[in-house]
Formats: structure tokens, sequence, C-alpha cells
């Protein structure tokens, strides 16, 4: 039974119709072996532009279709759910890519252009000639969430899918939870101490039906795919000696961050200097249940502090330097700093707060306006330079800094030193990379799968990213990334089986021999070798069709469902025939 | 008016005990045989009694010192990479005990190693190019690393007791970063470790490697002054009785410079010096008679000298 | 008004081999620059200078003959901006230009020494000394300090001249061509 194809040719307006002659086009392809109809509209996913399909689906009777448009990332899924929608196996329903891959590139050439665009489509008809109906693969979710970190993160997201109706297993390195939160003294915006927003969190989540919390615990191991991992977690805390082992569908890493140690920053008195701390350390030393109650003291003597200088960019935004910053800027010290100003003047207002900073990233409603009263209600004297150095003379903490406004170069004597270092990746921020298999940036925090259209996601399906461990940032925006992976695992869990793409990759068991090159090419741990019947087989949910173990194979026994080997063969023969008649145009 | 030919001699070599295990070459630098006497001569001293043999480099020159890199690049490369290649042709670990001609010479060989084409005229002018593989050292690391403070120890016959000082690099032995022998050139630490093995008591300060203006002292010497006066201030602070030292410039300038005005001045000894005192040595009087600042009063105050 | 000579930059780049242009003007150099006080403007403030194009205004400033070549600028840069070297070339161009210097003694220091190191193959400081006193006419400045040098024995009289000295002539010969050809100037030397 010989096919029914049509093919439509979209101009996309202007973005392929300037450049290929899209009427041209559609005219080669009539006449074209089992093309029924050829014809073009001006765009083709729109409402008109899919309707006209569906007219010409059922006026000619077509089984499958071609779109001559964009890329396929972009609309396939759109047409192939057309195609269903008129009853034709959606996979029987190909796009043909003459934007990105012939019009966008070739506009210099518009018959050459043309002439590309009808070979695309005469090899995209070859496949689709021979392309089978595919049934769509299932798998069952698991309705359960593995958190890693209990952090602010970690609990949000926590609550949030626990709040749900669905299970959450939380795992905490620490015997608490609440991560580096809890050492904060305040939050600018509003000054209410963390712990306070915290302990109603921490309280909800320990308490909570749905959620089970280990601390002083860890991740030891964690396989699986989505909607199917099982993770293994060992518990620190002398009781139990096997690991722990449970399911789960999904995978929230919610790690966090550590700070740069000051040994790596030497010309700031390498952390050898008592009266030089850290953001983090004043942090601790303002918060009530801290060192010293909440109030600021210097640490050599107890002293209380009659000026204090902040040196922001303290290790950051040095992406050349011979000392071991690092070259990013992490966003929320500009705040800090403006923030622990204001709390040390609420405590010493004879005190003087001095302020280096090279610039004030201060973006957010109402954020800048905390840095203005700081300078212009609370006196704290902002200089802008970066400081050369700290030493210690008489007591005191020498600071040479200086002021590019007026172009001097200062000496300020201070009594306590507060240097805002940068958020880095926790250090074992590898092995956890590892274990979730998540890849990292070059700054080593956890990467994302698309830096602008998929902020939570990750490259692994299943794995989600809250928090610190993917970047710097500050508690709303933890807070809210939070929510969008919880979102995305209860969008997960809300499904009732998980859809499997049945354009995947599979086996001949007649012609494997069971070698296993192809275990080891494949990019996404999708295949394994059957025990029993010794050859190899595919895991449906893991194979990204990527075709690697195609090219590996020595015997020709893997191939892609719906671009087989005699397909593509087919397609290349039809992109080349020209060639075989001699240049054209 | 004393012609001081004593140290003065070209191709001089030092032996040391019959023992002498180690032979280094040694290039003196200008200030060797003029404002550096003591220098040259409690190297000289120091590495013999160590069983460090010191071979001169035959014929070198200046290596430019600072006049060179601030009037031309090519220059400043140049004058050093003829040093080089003797020292290249001597097949010996060379020892430079100025800081600036150490310096120069290692910054040179970066150079050339970093940027060939560019100094591929020195190929001609030096009749022949170099294998790079020279090795200059600075004479802190050979104390430290290649005879070891326990060897040193071993020497100390009159322990510097009540010695109190404060090491002082200046600038030239710790920047650039990438030449400089120093573990730590924020606060680096072997001159400390040197002068407590010698029994005295070096002190904490946080101006080991600051500028003391010396390429200024002349042409600008207020400039040099106020940058000096700095230093000796704070040395004076921390209760010093010397500032330790490795640098001709440094040391020439600290006692030059620094203003005597209502205290005694503070002299700058070399840690060569030092050594060959705590060892012991025969002709350390000759050593302080060389200096700007006598440090004879001090040390005879701490019973360490007659 | 800024000068604005947009070659100068590019010059200034090419001959010390840094990128002028990633500075973000946090002012460390300067902040840990000791002899800044004395400068006009500061290192941070002359690469803004040789930014704007300020060319004439950056080769004649005192500040690139005050700099001492301590390289803490250079170390603690956090873009890894060689300043120092910058210094250098800006001293190398105003020489080589021919700008009159602000600190005309110490461009006559350096002179004189190279001059001394050229003739004998290494340094002296009696003839070099001599001829900057008789040249600047600071005949009264240091008489006790000197003296004292002298009466030390520290200032030897009689010159040295090394063997090779034609080799050293041979290399100031070959440098100040190497620098016409890279500065592709071909203005005299002061």
């Amino acid at each position: 039974m010989s096919a029914r194809i049509g093919v439509f040719v979209c101009y996309c307006g202007l973005n392929i119709s300037s450049t290929v002659d899209v009427e041209a086009v559609a005219e080669a392809l009539k006449g074209y072996p089992d093309v029924v109809v050829s014809t073009t509209y001006k765009y083709m996913c729109s409402d008109p532009g899919q309707k006209l399909i569906g007219e010409a689906v059922a006026e000619h009777h077509l089984d499958r279709f071609i779109v001559a448009a964009c890329t396929p990332n972009l609309h396939l899924r759109t047409y192939r759910t057309l195609g269903a929608n008129l009853g034709l196996n959606p996979f029987q329903v190909e796009q043909a890519n003459i934007r990105e891959q012939c019009s966008w590139v070739h506009q210099s050439d518009r018959a050459a252009a043309t002439a590309k665009a009808v070979e695309v489509i005469k090899a995209v008809v070859e496949q689709i000639r021979r392309d089978e109906p595919l049934t769509p693969g299932e798998a069952a979710i698991t309705r359960r969430v593995l958190v890693i970190g209990g952090g602010l993160a970690g609990i949000q997201a926590a609550l949030d899918i626990a709040d749900a109706g669905y299970a959450v297993v939380l795992v905490e390195r620490e015997p608490y939870l609440g991560g580096h939160m809890r050492r904060l003294s305040g939050t600018y915006l509003n000054f209410n101490a963390p712990p306070g927003l915290l302990e109603e969190r921490i309280e909800r989540v320990t308490h909570h039906p749905n959620i089970q919390v280990l601390t002083q615990s860890e991740v030891i191991a964690l396989s699986g795919y989505l909607g199917n991992f099982e993770a293994k977690v060992i518990q620190h805390d002398g009781e139990q000696e096997e690991p722990y082992t449970f399911d789960a569908g999904a995978v929230i890493v919610a790690t966090g961050y550590e700070t740069l140690p000051l040994t790596r920053l030497p010309m700031y008195g390498g952390g050898a200097i008592p009266n030089v701390i850290d953001g983090l350390s004043f942090e601790a030393m303002l918060n009530p249940d801290g060192p010293t109650g909440g109030q600021v003291r210097r640490p050599s003597d107890g002293q209380i502090p009659q000026h204090v200088v902040w040196l922001q960019c303290a290790g950051a935004r040095e992406p050349a330097s011979t000392t071991e910053g690092v070259a990013y800027c992490s966003k929320v010290c500009c705040m800090t700093t403006a923030k622990q100003t204001l709390q040390y003047k609420a405590l010493v207002p004879e005190g003087q707060a001095t302020v280096f900073y090279m610039d004030i990233r201060s973006a957010g409603l109402g954020y800048d306006e905390v840095v203005q009263r700081a300078m212009q209600e609370e006196d704290v004297l902002y200089l802008r330079g970066k400081v050369s150095r700290l030493f210690e003379r008489d007591g005191k903490v020498i600071v040479w800094g200086a002021d590019t406004l007026s172009g001097l170069a200062v000496e300020v004597e201070a009594d306590l030193v507060v240097l805002q270092t940068p958020m880095i990746p926790r250090h074992d921020a590898a092995q956890v990379a590892q274990l979730a298999r998540l890849s990292q940036s070059a700054d080593g925090f956890f990467a994302e799968a698309h830096v602008k259209m998929r902020p939570v996601e990750t490259f692994t399906a299943g794995v989600f990213l809250a928090g610190t461990a993917q970047a710097p940032r500050d508690i709303p925006e933890t807070v809210a990334q939070a929510s969008a992976a919880a979102s995305k695992v209860l969008g997960l869990f809300a499904l009732p089986k998980l859809v499997l793409d049945p354009t995947i990759a599979t086996v001949d068991p007649a012609i494997c021999a069971g070698c296993g090159v192809c275990l080891e090419v494949c990019p996404y741990d999708a295949r394994s070798i059957d025990p029993w019947a010794k050859v190899a087989v595919v895991n449906p949910a893991l194979c990204q069709s990527c075709g690697a173990c195609v090219v590996a194979c020595p015997n020709k026994a893997s191939r892609l469902i719906n671009s087989r080997p005699d397909q593509v063969l087919a397609m290349v023969d039809a992109a080349l025939e020209s060639c075989w008649e001699g240049r054209h145009g | 008016m004393q012609e001081s030919n004593a140290f003065c001699d070209k191709g001089s070599v030092v032996t040391g005990t019959p023992e002498a295990s180690l032979t280094y070459g040694y290039y003196p630098g200008c200030s060797a045989h003029a404002t550096a006497q003591e220098y040259d001569a409690s190297v000289k001293a120091v590495f013999g009694a160590l069983g460090l043999k010191l071979v001169e480099i035959e014929d070198w020159n200046c290596c430019g010192a600072s006049s060179a890199h601030n009037l031309s690049h090519n220059l400043s490369v140049g004058l050093p990479a003829r040093n080089l290649a003797l020292i290249e042709q001597s097949g010996l670990e060379t020892v430079a005990p100025c800081a600036a001609c150490y310096n120069r010479l290692r910054v040179a060989q970066e150079e050339i190693a970093a940027h060939p084409d560019e100094f591929g005229w020195l190929g001609e002018a030096l009749g022949g190019p170099l294998q790079g593989n020279a090795v200059v050292r600075s004479p802190i690391s050979i104390m430290v690393e290649d005879v070891g403070l326990e060897r040193i120890a071993a020497h100390v016959k009159r322990p510097l007791m009540g010695l109190k000082v404060v090491s002082y690099y200046g600038c030239l032995l710790a920047r650039p970063r990438s030449i400089s022998e120093l573990a730590d050139t924020e606060h680096p630490y072997e001159l400390d470790d040197i002068m407590r093995t010698l029994g005295a008591e070096p002190l904490t300060w946080s101006y080991a490697v600051d500028c003391c203006g010396g390429s200024l002292s002349i042409s600008r010497s207020d400039v040099a002054r106020r940058m000096t006066q700095t230093i000796v201030d704070a040395a004076r602070a921390t209760g010093a009785h010397a500032i330790i030292t490795a640098c001709p410039l440094c040391q020439t300038n600290l006692e030059m410079r620094q203003s005597g005005k209502g205290q005694a001045k503070m002299p700058a000894l070399y840690f060569t010096e030092a050594m060959g005192l705590a060892f012991d040595l025969p002709d350390t009087d000759k050593w302080w008679k060389k200096h700007l600042v006598n440090p004879r009063p001090m040390l005879s105050k701490l019973g360490l000298v007659a | 008004m800024a000068e604005m000579d947009t070659t100068f930059l590019s010059e200034v780049n090419r001959l010390s081999g840094q990128h002028i242009e990633t500075c973000y003007h946090c002012h460390t150099c300067t902040a840990g620059c000791p002899v800044s006080a004395d400068m006009r403007y500061g290192p941070d403030r002359v690469i803004r200078l040789i930014e704007l194009g300020e060319k004439a205004r950056v080769l004649t400033t005192p500040d690139i003959w005050l700099c001492a070549t301590c390289e803490t600028c250079s170390a603690r840069c956090p873009n890894g901006i060689d300043v120092a070297k910058v210094m250098d070339t800006l001293r190398h161009l105003s020489a080589a230009e021919g700008y009159r210097s602000p600190e005309p003694r110490i461009l006559l220091f350096h002179h004189l020494y190279l001059a001394v190191v050229r003739f004998l193959g290494r340094s002296h400081e009696a003839i070099m000394l001599g001829l900057y006193k008789l040249r600047s006419l600071d005949l009264l400045s240091d008489m006790d300090s000197g003296l004292v040098l002298v009466l030390r024995g520290k200032i030897p009289i009689l010159p040295r001249r090394i063997k090779g000295v034609a080799g050293v002539r041979q290399i100031f010969e070959a440098a100040a061509r190497a620098d016409k050809l890279a500065q592709g100037t071909d203005h005299a030397r002061e």
C-alpha cells in the first residue's frame, strides 16, 4: 500500500519567503512519487494554517504529511498533535527544516537556496514514505520526590510538593535544617530575623505527614531514571548501619553554597588577623543566638568597634588576578553590606561605617532605596575603590584603599573589617554532580538545561535544581526557584503515566552479538545487556535518539526507529539527486 | 681614601672546607664592589663556611638595574641576556645576591621564553641563541632549600640572643610572583626562619615586601626619604634593633635616607652578615665598618660583639 | 577637553602586551601604590587617561617617572593587568618621542647610568654621580652621606672596563634598533 503524502510549505512570513521561492518549491514537489498534494501558506503553525492542513488531509485522504518550515525543535510537537487530532498516526508527521538550515543561512543566493529547499523536502518525503506508525511507550511514575539539602530551597520545595499530597524524603547533611539562612541576622527589605522566618517552615516540614526528614544523612547512590529513581541514603547518627533505600520519581538538588575562605585572600590578612572577618561571620555575630548574643564586638578584645569597614568584592570579580578569587559577581553582597551597615548603626549609633565598593548592584524593587538609606540617612561613607591590602598596627586594622571619585588614595584605621566574600560552590560539588548526573559550569555551580528558558531543569530528566547550588542568589529568588522546581515535579506527578517517545533506538536481537560497545558510547546510560538473552536492550525512558549506538554497532544491529538505515540512505539519494544529473543553478 | 681592593677581585674563587660539595656560579652585580661590599664579603664568607664553592661568572656585565627597563624594553632584556649566556656557558646554578640583579635576570629569562620572536635580534648580538636553561637563584633560597636550617644551626657558634629584628625583603624579591622564590609573597617567612635558627628573635611586622624607593634615591631623594622613613618607623615600632635585608639598594637606602632626628638610627644588616656573626667568622668587624649606620654599638650592647 | 587620540590606547596595548581596556577602575593599583601621594594622577587615572587618548598629558605627567616599579599594582590588579609594565612603556614612549620630562633629574639619572654601563660594561658610581651632579647642577645635596660613603670606601675611584665591552655596546645598538622598529618612531632620544 503506497503512502499518500501531503507537503505543506510555509512562507513563515518573510523568514523563508524572502530567500526561498516558496511557490516554486511547492510546485517542484507536485508529482513527486507519493506526493498527493503540495501547497503553501503564510504561517503554517497558525490556526488557519492548521485548518488548511486539516482540510487537505480530509479532501485528499492523506495518511501522512510534511510541513516544510522552521526547525522541528519549535513545532514538530504542534504538527504531530495536529496529526493525531486528524486521526493520523502522529509519528507519520515530519517537519523539514527549510528555515534555520536553509533560508536563514543562504540569504545571498536565492536560486541555490530554493533548489536546496526542494532537495531537503524530497529527502524528508523519502523518510516519511518509509515511516512506520508508532505507539508511544509508557512507564509508571513513583510519586515520591527526593530533596537533597535541607536549607531554605530544599524546605520550600519539600513543602510545596508535600502540601500537594505527595511524599517527600528530605535529606540533610547537618543535624539541623535551615542551612546558611539560620546564621543570618536580618534580611534587607524587611529586617525580621531570618531564624523567625525559617522557624515556621522548619516546624511544618518536621511535622508534615508527607515529609520524611533525614538529618545527619547523605545520599550515597542514585540510580534509575525519570519517574523511576532508586536512592540510597546513609544516616550518620550511629544508629542505622545499613543504607536506607527507597524509590523516587524525581530529585531536587538544593545543596547550597559555601563562602570563599579567607586563606585565599593573603593581601587581606589571609584569615590570620582576628579583627578581619567575613560577611557570614558578621551575620553570626549579630544573630541573637550567636556567640556575642547579637552584639557587635571586636574578636580580639571584645570591645565595641567604633569604626567598621566593609570591603565589597573581596575575592570576587577577579577574572585574571594573581590571587585566588573568583571571576564572577556574587550578586547579593552589595545588598548584604548595606543591610549590615544599617544593623551596625542601629547598634552603635555614634560609630562610623565605611564601605569600599566598585559598583552597587541593587537590582530589585526597593533594593536601591535600602542602599540610599544607608548613604543618606545613616551617614555610611561609601568610597568607590578596591582595597589594595590590610594589616594590623597598634591594635587597629589599617586599610589601604582609594576613592576613584576624588582620585585619592585613602588610608583608613578600622576597629573591625568585614570582607564580603563571594558564594562559591560547595567543596563536594563535584561528588554531588557525579551522584545526581549534573553538569557543572566553569565556575563549579550546577548547570541548568537552558540559562534563559529552562532555569530549574537539568540535562538529566527528572533531576531539578533549586537555590544557591546553581548560582548566587538571595532569599526571595531562592524561594521562587524552589517553588518552580517543585512545580515541575508536581507537573510530572500529575501525569497518569510517563509517555515515552517511541522514536528511539532499537536492537535487532538476531544480529546483536552482545559485544557491549553500544553501552560505552551511550551518553544517557540507556542501554544494558540482557543477562539471559545476552543481547543489548534499550531503556525507552532514557534513550534520547542521539544515534551514537547506531554508529558504534559493528553488526548494524542497532537502529533508530523511523530513522532506519534504509530510510537514511534513501534520504541521501534524494538530496544528492542533482549531483548525478550534473550541477544546476 | 681607602681603595677597597680586597673586595674587588675579579674571578675570585672562594673555597670552603675540604669537603666542599656544591659549586655555584656567582653573579656579584655592580654594587658588590661598591656600595654593597659588606654583602659581597659576607656572602662569600658564609658560603665558604658552609662548604659551598662560588665561581664568579667570567666577565659579567651590568644587569641594567632599574635604568634599563625605565628607558628601553629591549635593552632591559638584552643586558641581562648577555649574563644569562655566560651563566649557561658556565653550566653552574648561579646565585645573584643583589635583589635587583636577581629580578632582572629572571624577568629577562621569562620574557625571552614567552616572546621568542620579539627577541630574535638577541641571537645575533650575543653570537648565538640562548638555550633558556640558566638557573638563577637568590641566596635566601639557597640557604633555606639547598643548605637547610638544620645545617645552618649546626654552624651557629654564637647564638644571636637578644637580637630583635624585622625581616625586610623589598619589592624585587617578591614581585612579579612568577620569578619569586619566596613561598608566600605577601607574608614571606624565609628570613624569619633563618634568623630564628641563628638565635635571634624575628618580630612580626607588615612592611616586609613594601618598596623603599631605592630607584628614586638619587633623583628624588625626598620621595625615597618618605618611603624609607615609613619602613624604619614601622620597624622601630616593633621594638626591633635592626632591619635584616637581602637587597643592596634597600640596605643603602634604608641606612642613608632615614632621618636621625631625635633618636638613634636603625642599622640595616644583610642576612649573611647576621649569619657570619652567628657563625663567629673572623672578618665580621670589617663588615660593620662599611655600614653607614654603624651596627657595632647596638651589637655591643647586646653582648654580641666585644 | 580630552584629546581622544584613539590610536594611543592600541599603541600602548601593543607595546606593553597588556589589555588596558579590561580595567574597571577599581583603583586597587592606586590604593597600594607607595608613591601615589607624590603623583599627580595615580596609576589608575593614568590608565583612564590612556583610554581617553590623552597622549600628551600622559607622556608628560610626572607620575610615570615617579613610579618606582615596585609592581604592587601588577600583583593586586583583579584583571591581571601588568600596570608596572604599562608604566615602563609610557616611559619608553615619552623618552623616544622626545617629550619634555617634568622630572628631568630622574630621566638624567637613568641616561647617565646607562651611558656609564655602555662605556665600561658595568656601572661606576663615581663617574656617574659626578656627571649627574654637574649636569643637574644639584651640587650640594647628599654631600654628607656622599662623604660618608666615600670614607667607607664604597665609591671606588678607578673605573674598570670588562673585556667584552664591545659585546655590551653591540647590545645597546641592537636594542635601540629593535626599540625603533617596535615603536615605529624615528625620533632621537633626548
